[in-house]
């Protein structure tokens, strides 16, 4: 018999061994997926769409089939949980003979090399998955043809998800080989399991915790959460790219193959040279023992340390309450060092051995937890130097307003990964002066041991916050977290050189690189809108690509002190139709940008529309209510004084009655040229805190007449049928605020605030 | 020939074989006896290298074993729990078997399974404990390896099948040059079977002898002296094990062959003496006390 024929024949061997597998797998990925993908098809209502949605049903009608087979086809959480699943039963039902000893004696007297061994199991493994997968997936995608639905959805979908599932089973089938071949029992192979996947979550969480505790500056990127030696972190960086881009990058299915064969590797040499008088033991390997108690010990206890930081960190940060976190760092680091010495002997009276180890997770976590807390390795304010800085961007949050940002195809990214990906500012001096600036200014205002709510409320009282790229020369990129102060003079001075940049308006407004590319079809019908704060109207294609055009061609002159010094009149938004998002969440929340005054183009083209806002009169308004709210707005106010704020406030009438003042039209005239009209409620946007006294809201309620005059010859079909921003509040109301030093002494009176 | 040079294996802090040199020759029943604890079945799973050994070397026939496919294929391991597939059939191993060992005699194997009124369609899960014994017996006797390791597979088993089992190994060894391994707790397990007996304790050989050497070497002679000056003579010619005295009547157990025990008695005056039979548990205690153990806790029960 050659060995070709006897590995064959010990396959089919071991087929007959895991008959059960083939049993779940076939249920699993065939009769159940098929079944479940039957009902959820059968479920669309074809005819109902017909009737609804009219010419634009067909469209519909493939983002319904689309989504629904995005859901269980596709590459989707659905396929990737039963994946795993199965990954773990295939790997344990090949696997678990070491975990019996008299299965060892069995197997492994029989004359069969190991490696042989393994490859019949490992082979078998895969080859039940894929061959139950294929079917499951081929038996729906007929399915998807007989109901005539086969064209709104493509192979390539199905062959998508597959190749990334079958990435995702591999690397958790060789998780699950290693976690078995490291231990002697189930318990402790599914305790292995757990660990090898969320180790390097729990610890990448630990770190970015401590830096986000006590590290000012420094920034933690969503990516930085994401783990690397891991293939549910492989997956799940897939899925963003396949959500962002409608596709999956070449370097994450390498990256995650990578993965997937160094865990292969790992759990080969664990299966060779496990010994196999490991059975029913914990762990196969005597010497792994201590490492790997310190290794979960010394980070659980630094995580204990740092979350009774959190938790008792109400203001009273001395040394005592330092002391007491110490305290509770040497209990943990001494129950659980003792808890793992009992799991590994399986002898709870081994909790008082190896006495030494508590003394050494003591310190360890200790030191890790002040390493932190004092910098001592300087990571807070770190920066590259100027000579190896090759450009850089910055995200300041919610600049202009804008929150949403899409990619060139129009898939949705956060703030921070589109400057990151798009920003590239060659004048690297105003940024690194802003950010020094920045430190700086931050830590001679926020100095001492205050409390989390008082730091939070003088961070949001003089700072707004953005983040900063530095992208070296060597192709690193490193990030801080800066608060930029809102009152300081030479700041605005370098925001606005950064802000009304070319380079920073082509990286930070989509608009710009993307906008302009939109087809007609891309573009999702009624939901492309221009609201003046009162009211919403739909643009149609044509209209919302002009104003669209016009605003990019505006925005390249805007500037940074325009921005400061004026109030927005309206914000146009845009929606992408779902095919352009991947057919995952069908039609994406509008972008919105805010147009202002000076933008010529768009405010002639707004004019040309009949939008423009008519600015209330003095005899246009009926009443004027001013809300005092001085949480987190009021300034220079002590730690105590703070404290004690905020226990008045929670004293005070539930409905605010003690800081709220109305006055009738009659009143308003004495006052009506310090209010400054915003456009929208709770108008606070960057940088502006510096300008308007934000202790004070302003709502204006018009009068009938007002509305009576205006031009009704376009519909104005506002959210939900409702006017007032947005469709909140008050449908006859408007906004605005005091600037600082302008609040009228009339207003104060009359809140006993003078 | 299996050829056991210095093994050591340890468990965590316990030393399970210490330091074991013993060669196994071919074409006979060896008998690996000891108490529990004593090392048996960790040495036989070095032996067939399911475990690594952590000092020392094993050779079968000239080959390493440990994950060597063609020193295993000559060896064939049967556990003190045999394992059998489960709600598998004797066909079903013969079947995998058969895959492992290509020599594996498929109907041989079914006239066993007949000879010994084992259901060859009935799953194993319900056979009694002897019948799975029996059955791990014949799979190991069918798959032609040359050596054949029984981890206390012969305790229990009833006189009758004792018996058929070791017909066929005498047929086996005179037919192919079979080599029955077999390790027991209990010396009255493997006298009638085995030609060379090795006994362990503590993880350490005690001794290592075929059992005709071990009965022609060692004697018991009953005698009365005429004088006590004789009895001293006596004592410097033989090689004394022990001696037992009741009154006038002494029993020696001496070193040496049937003649030369009767010549060094003849040359002394006795008032009688008889050269008396030792069985092998006799054998074992004399021997065994030699070298400072009292075999009957040991392993009489």
């Amino acid at each position: 018999m050659t060995s070709r024929n006897s590995f064959l024949a010990n396959l089919k061997e071991d087929n007959k061994r895991r008959l059960w597998l083939w049993l779940v797998a076939a249920f699993v990925f065939i009769i159940f997926s098929s079944l479940l993908f039957l009902v959820v098809m059968a479920s669309i209502d074809e005819n109902g769409i017909i009737m609804q949605y009219g010419k634009r049903a067909e469209e519909i009608l493939s983002i319904s089939v689309s989504e629904r087979c995005g859901f269980l086809l596709g590459m989707n959480f659905y396929r990737a949980f039963i994946s795993v699943l199965f990954a773990i039963l295939a790997a344990y039902s090949g696997f678990s003979y070491l975990n019996d000893r008299v299965k060892v004696d069995f197997y492994v007297s029989m004359p069969q090399k190991k490696s042989s061994r393994f490859l019949v199991s490992w082979i078998n493994g895969i080859i039940i998955y894929i061959c139950t997968y294929i079917i499951g997936a081929l038996l729906c995608f007929g399915m998807l043809g007989a109901m005539g639905y086969a064209k709104y959805y493509s192979c390539f979908e199905i062959v998508k998800g597959f190749v990334n599932c079958f990435i995702l089973f591999l690397g958790t089938y060789h998780i699950t080989i290693l976690a078995v071949a490291l231990t002697g029992n189930i318990f402790a192979a599914a305790c292995a399991f757990v660990v090898l996947n969320v180790y390097e979550f729990l610890m990448r969480a630990l770190v970015n915790g401590f830096k986000e505790c006590f590290l000012n500056f420094t920034y933690n990127r969503s990516s930085s959460f994401i783990p690397i030696i891991s293939p549910i972190g492989q997956f799940i960086k897939a899925i963003i790219e396949d959500q962002r881009n409608n596709s999956i990058s070449f370097g994450t299915c390498f990256g995650s193959i990578v993965v997937a064969a160094l865990i292969l590797v790992l759990a080969y040499i664990a299966y060779i040279k496990r010994p196999m008088e490991a059975a029913s033991k914990t762990l196969a390997f005597k010497w792994m023992h201590t490492p790997l108690k310190l290794l979960i010990a010394i980070p659980a206890s630094a995580a204990i340390g740092l979350i009774s930081m959190y938790i008792g960190d109400e203001g009273n940060k001395d040394g005592s309450f330092l002391a007491v976190v110490v305290i509770v760092m040497i209990v943990a680091a001494v129950i659980i060092s003792s808890v793992i010495e009992a799991v590994f002997d399986l002898d709870v009276k081994a909790v008082i051995e190896k006495k030494s180890h508590w003394l050494i997770c003591t310190i360890a976590a200790v030191v890790i937890f002040f390493s932190f807390r004092q910098d001592i390795f300087g990571l807070d304010r770190h920066i590259p130097s100027i000579d190896s800085i090759e450009s850089v961007a910055i995200d300041p949050y919610n600049y202009n307003d804008v929150y949403q940002f899409f990619g060139p195809n129009g898939s949705y990214m956060n703030g921070d990964e589109f400057v990151e990906e798009y920003m590239y500012i060659t004048d690297i001096d105003p940024v690194v002066d802003l950010v020094r600036l920045s430190m700086d200014s931050y830590d001679s205002k926020i100095t001492g041991n205050f409390g989390r709510d008082y730091r939070d409320y003088l961070r949001y009282s003089f700072f707004e916050e953005a983040t900063v790229f530095f992208r070296t020369k060597s192709g690193k990129v490193v990030c801080k977290k800066i608060y930029v102060p809102t009152d300081d003079e030479r700041a605005i001075q370098i925001e606005n050189k950064i802000f009304s940049s070319k380079e920073f308006k082509e990286g930070y407004y989509s608009v710009k690189n993307m906008n302009l590319e939109v087809t007609n079809e891309e573009l999702a019908q009624g939901w492309n809108t221009f609201s003046n704060g009162l009211d919403s109207v739909e643009l149609n294609e044509n209209e919302s690509r002009e104003l669209l055009n016009r605003y990019a061609q505006d925005i390249d002159e805007f500037t940074h002190m325009d921005y400061i010094s004026e109030s927005p009149i309206g914000e146009v938004s845009f929606a992408l139709a779902a095919k352009r998002m991947g057919g995952i969440y069908g039609y994406t929340t509008s972008m919105s940008y805010n147009i202002y005054p000076s933008m010529t183009r768009c405010m002639e083209y707004v004019k040309e529309l009949g939008l423009d806002v008519k600015e209330p009169k003095p005899e246009d308004i009926a009443n004027v209510t001013v809300y005092y709210s001085p949480y987190y707005r009021d300034a220079n106010l002590s730690e105590q004084e703070y404290y004690d704020m905020i226990q008045n406030e929670r004293t005070e009438n539930s409905d605010g009655s003690d800081n709220k003042v109305k006055f009738e039209s009659e009143d308003v005239a004495k006052f009506y040229d310090d209010i400054n009209f915003t456009f929208g409620y709770g108008f606070s946007p960057w940088g502006t805190t510096g300008i308007y006294d934000g202790c004070y809201d302003v709502e204006i309620e018009l009068k009938n007449e007002y509305f009576e005059s205006e031009d009704d010859s376009r519909e104005k079909t506002s959210y939900n049928g409702r006017r007032g921003y947005r469709g909140y509040g008050n449908p006859t109301t408007v906004y605005g605020q005091f600037k600082k030093d302008g609040v009228p002494q009339i207003v104060k009176e009359s809140l006993g605030k003078e | 020939m299996i050829r056991i040079e210095n093994i050591s294996k340890s468990f965590d802090d316990i030393k399970a074989v210490d330091d074991i040199t013993v060669d196994i020759g071919e074409n006979i029943v060896f008998g690996l006896l000891g108490t529990n604890g004593a090392g048996k079945s960790t040495l036989l799973r070095i032996i067939t290298g399911i475990l690594k050994p952590d000092a020392g070397n094993i050779f079968v026939d000239d080959m390493g074993v440990f994950d060597n496919e063609e020193a295993k294929r000559n060896m064939f391991f049967i556990s003190d729990s045999p394992y059998f597939f489960a709600n598998s059939n004797p066909i079903d191993m013969m079947t995998y078997l058969s895959i492992q060992y290509p020599k594996f005699d498929r109907e041989k194997f079914r006239e066993y399974l007949a000879t010994f009124n084992l259901p060859e369609k009935r799953k194993i899960g319900t056979y009694s404990k002897g019948m799975k014994r029996q059955l791990a017996l014949l799979l190991g006797i069918c798959s032609n390896a040359k050596y054949l390791l029984c981890d206390e597979s012969f305790d229990g088993l009833d006189p009758v099948m004792r018996q058929g089992v070791k017909s066929i190994f005498a047929k086996e060894m005179d037919e192919r040059g079979l080599t029955p391994v077999i390790a027991s707790h209990n010396l009255r397990e493997l006298e009638d079977i085995c030609d060379h007996v090795g006994l362990l304790h503590k993880g350490g050989v005690l001794l290592s002898k075929d059992l005709e050497d071990m009965k022609l070497n060692i004697q018991r002679v009953q005698c009365v002296f005429a004088s006590a000056q004789d009895e001293e003579n006596l004592k410097q010619m033989v090689n004394i094990v022990k001696v037992d005295r009741s009154g006038s009547l002494c029993t020696f157990t001496i070193r040496g062959t049937r003649e030369e025990a009767q010549n060094a008695f003849g040359s002394v005056k006795t008032v009688f003496f008889e050269t008396l039979p030792l069985s092998l548990e006799e054998i074992f205690i004399s021997e065994t006390e030699v070298v400072g153990y009292d075999i009957k806790k040991l392993i009489l029960g």
